[in-house]
């Protein structure tokens, strides 16, 4: 498939002016932390001197914090449950406009989702955002590194040791024209994705195979099984055999 | 896009060049007025709810929400303010510029970025395009609400945007960049329905016509004219044959086929996930919470006690709890809190910061006397102590960068960097929002590191740990992948999107591009490269 067939391009959304479930969300998450906080405050006063309290002032803060955004993910979830018992989410080419009942419920997901990953952002331990993406439908086992890198809402699968490079982006949708294309993208296992590189909808990749920095991969591709691929868009460099020392000087 | 990066900041965009320190206190003092009305916003809520405790749960989102509109519309006013006496010295002028503190064009550029970071910073911890076009039409720039803007690094001067525009992730869209040393301003202007793939980068002076779309990955160069309703793509950009049509067309007979061909195959579709071959990446786990403890617990310390026996002491019973603003400013003692109180803010924020920085300096030298950093190639499964200590000390260089490159003082990560590890970055070297290594660095004096990619490490089943070496007067533009290795000589400039190899060496006085890097061969002196732009500029 060559670069003049097909262009890939992006996958954001246009903006849908929609900050009033945000603020439900705050609003319904603060309630039930102060309430645990209060009964704490209130257990622990009568037992340990005040100063004790106010010494680990920090450590509840932190601890406030992280039940907040806990209480947060857990609406979300919620949200999230009912947007998708109206309408499941589908793979397809759908018109882009917000009469489309597919493209509607999908900028609804990705504004959600987005708002709660970008608050997991600034949690104190970024290691947290890895529970916020379970919890909201994108596939990310705990022994992959994806913390650099912007994944898409849905139908991402992650399967175990994959590593994404820092700044690479994996998309499973894409704007073409009028119409926005869902496909699903399958990272498997022990596969290397490099750093600023550009996976595309409907791409497979395949058992321990590698993209090197700054390519990027066409529409439906599949990369091979140990193999490095390198380009814009991605060919085969080289095949690599399993666990191979590579380039070794 | 719902998932982004953690280490880095999207959005609008600010350089980091800072031509003269004496631009903190200018910042230092937007800072501290934009904050004077958010006070009052606090006390307004105060008197509202009357310490009615049901009232104060029930309003506090509402008064967090109005709170960080007040911020914005403060924040941007004050700096629109500062902006429009600083153009009165000297207006903002378009062309090619030396790269110097004399040239006054470029001491104004600099002024200008850091009067606008503060605004900025803020608008950024949102991810709402809403924000981001708000605070670009405060500063006066033609914008639509309608585009989505929030998702790449776009410059804030010297840009006109239509309507419906569409930015990928990761992109540049600058106004000003960086080359050979001189300093190049020129308008950008995109129009409607126009789409840009992710990581591609627009250079100063592109006018790009409405309704075109251009690839991922695509480099535009300067002052270059892209004509409406087609598609490019390419680095740099070049026109395909078919035109938006025929683009959806390909899409529908093509992809289908493909589809179903890949989902045919009985292995593709097999997707459950296998539990065999497990091996935790996330090692060290209780270590790394203890040694984040740590740092949180004591860099928290101080500023939050010290806050905390303000608030209750000073801010509470003589600020807050004044009947009516106007008792406020009436006594010396509650204005003098109400002034103070901004000032106090910063400073409580810059005591945590240098203690995060003290405490990861500490706790580096333990892991590192306990075994040294080491370069080399290592394998995970070999059980070998330096592959598992360098995960160990990443993570304690990984929080302090996080925390700095997050806060709003970004220029501390130099000098943080070159007190924690061993990096060494040089006198008068700017470095952007990038993700850079954290050891194993070495960066001489007068660079320029864009939104670039420093990769001390590279992942390939083994784990590959190589020194990078930056010479002086060296510029790396946005979207680079500098390689594990790679060793570039003094006044080289890399431009925007290329990658260098492993083990890559970049010689004297030369321009690299593409990827893998190339070089530029038909260039007689550096000299008439910048001739040529600025020729074409005269157009």
């Amino acid at each position: 498939m060559s670069n003049s067939d097909i262009i890939v391009t992006t996958n954001s959304v246009t903006p849908y002016r929609l900050l009033s479930p945000h603020i439900i969300l705050i609003w319904l998450s603060i309630f039930p932390t102060s309430l645990i906080f209060m009964f704490f405050f209130n257990f622990f006063s009568s037992l340990i001197p005040m100063i004790i309290i106010i010494g680990f002032l920090p450590v509840s803060i932190v601890l406030y914090y992280g039940i907040f955004i806990l209480f947060l993910l857990f609406f979300s979830k919620l949200f999230l449950i009912i947007i998708n018992l109206i309408h499941r989410p589908k793979e397809g080419f759908f018109m882009r406009s917000l009469n489309d009942k597919d493209y509607l419920f999908y900028v609804l997901r990705k504004n959600l989702k987005g708002f709660i990953l970008k608050i997991y952002n600034y949690f104190p331990l970024p290691w947290a955002k890895l529970l916020a993406l379970r919890t909201l439908d994108i596939k990310v086992p705990y022994n992959s590194g994806v913390l650099d890198s912007y994944i898409d809402s849905d139908f991402v699968i992650i399967k175990n040791n994959v590593i994404l490079g820092e700044g690479s982006i994996i998309m499973s949708s894409m704007i073409v024209g009028d119409f926005l294309l869902i496909r699903r993208v399958i990272l498997k296992e022990g596969c290397t994705i490099g750093a600023l590189s550009v996976i595309s909808p409907g791409t497979i990749v395949e058992k321990g195979a590698i993209l090197g920095m700054g390519s990027f991969t066409t529409i439906n591709q599949c990369l091979k099984e140990h193999t490095i691929h390198i380009g814009r868009p991605a060919k085969v460099l080289k095949e690599t055999k399993n666990n191979l020392v590579l380039n070794q000087k | 896009m719902s998932s982004s990066p953690v280490s880095i900041q999207d959005g609008l965009f600010t350089t980091n060049a800072l031509a003269s320190r004496k631009f903190l206190l200018v910042y230092i003092l937007i800072i501290w007025s934009s904050i004077l009305p958010v006070l009052i916003e606090v006390f307004l809520f105060w008197a509202l709810t009357k310490e009615n405790i049901i009232f104060i749960y029930c309003l506090f989102p509402i008064n967090i929400c109005i709170g960080y509109l007040t911020l914005i519309i403060s924040s941007t006013l004050f700096s629109k303010l500062a902006l429009f006496i600083t153009n009165l010295f000297h207006k903002p002028n378009q062309g090619v510029f030396k790269m110097a503190k004399i040239d006054k064009d470029y001491y104004f550029w600099s002024l200008r970025a850091t009067i606008k970071k503060w605004p900025i910073w803020i608008g950024n911890l949102i991810p709402s395009p809403l924000i981001h076009n708000f605070i670009l039409k405060l500063f006066g720039i033609k914008t639509d609400y309608s585009n989505n803007i929030s998702r790449g690094k776009i410059d804030t001067e010297f840009i006109e945007l239509g309507s419906n525009v569409i930015i990928g992730q990761g992109c540049s869209i600058k106004s000003s960049m960086i080359v050979k040393g001189h300093l190049i301003i020129n308008k950008i202007l995109i129009g409607d329905n126009v789409v840009i793939g992710s990581n591609s980068f627009i250079a100063p002076g592109t006018h790009i016509g409405s309704n075109t779309i251009l690839g991922t990955m695509s480099v535009t160069k300067i002052n270059q004219k892209l004509e409406p309703n087609m598609i490019y793509s390419g680095n740099p950009v070049e026109k395909l044959q078919n035109n938006i049509m025929d683009q959806i067309q390909i899409y529908k007979e093509k992809e289908f086929q493909n589809y179903s061909n890949n989902f045919n195959n009985p292995i593709l579709r097999n997707t459950n996930i296998h539990k065999i071959n497990e091996k935790k990446f996330v090692k060290n786990l209780p270590l790394n919470i203890f040694t984040f403890g740590i740092i949180y617990f004591l860099a928290n310390l101080v500023p939050v006690l010290s806050l905390f026996y303000y608030f209750y002491e000073y801010f509470f019973p003589f600020y807050i709890q004044k009947p009516t603003i106007i008792h406020v400013f009436v006594d010396i003692r509650s204005s003098l809190i109400f002034l103070i109180t901004p000032f106090l803010l910063i400073v409580v924020l810059l005591i945590n910061l240098f203690t995060v920085i003290l405490i990861s300096k500490i706790l580096y030298k333990i892991f590192q006397f306990k075994n040294p950093a080491k370069e080399g190639i290592f394998h995970w499964n070999d059980k070998n102590p330096d592959f598992n200590n360098y995960f160990k000390r990443s993570f304690i260089l990984r929080y302090a960068k996080w925390k700095i490159q997050k806060s709003p003082f970004p220029w501390l990560i130099k000098p943080a960097f070159n007190l924690i590890g061993n990096c060494q970055f040089g006198k008068n070297t700017v470095i952007e929002d990038c993700f850079i290594g954290k050891e194993f660095l070495k960066i001489g004096s007068n660079s320029y590191l864009g939104k670039a990619l420093l990769a001390n490490h590279l992942w390939d089943r083994n784990l590959t740990i190589k020194r990078i070496i930056i010479g002086d007067n060296v510029e790396i533009s946005d979207n680079c992948c500098i390689a594990p290795g790679t060793v570039i000589d003094n006044n080289v400039t890399v431009l925007p999107l290329s990658v260098t190899s492993k083990y890559g060496k970049l010689s004297f006085n030369s321009v690299y591009y593409h990827s893998p890097s190339k070089k530029i061969e038909d260039l007689d002196s550096n000299y008439r490269f910048i001739h040529k732009i600025g020729d074409n500029h005269v157009k």
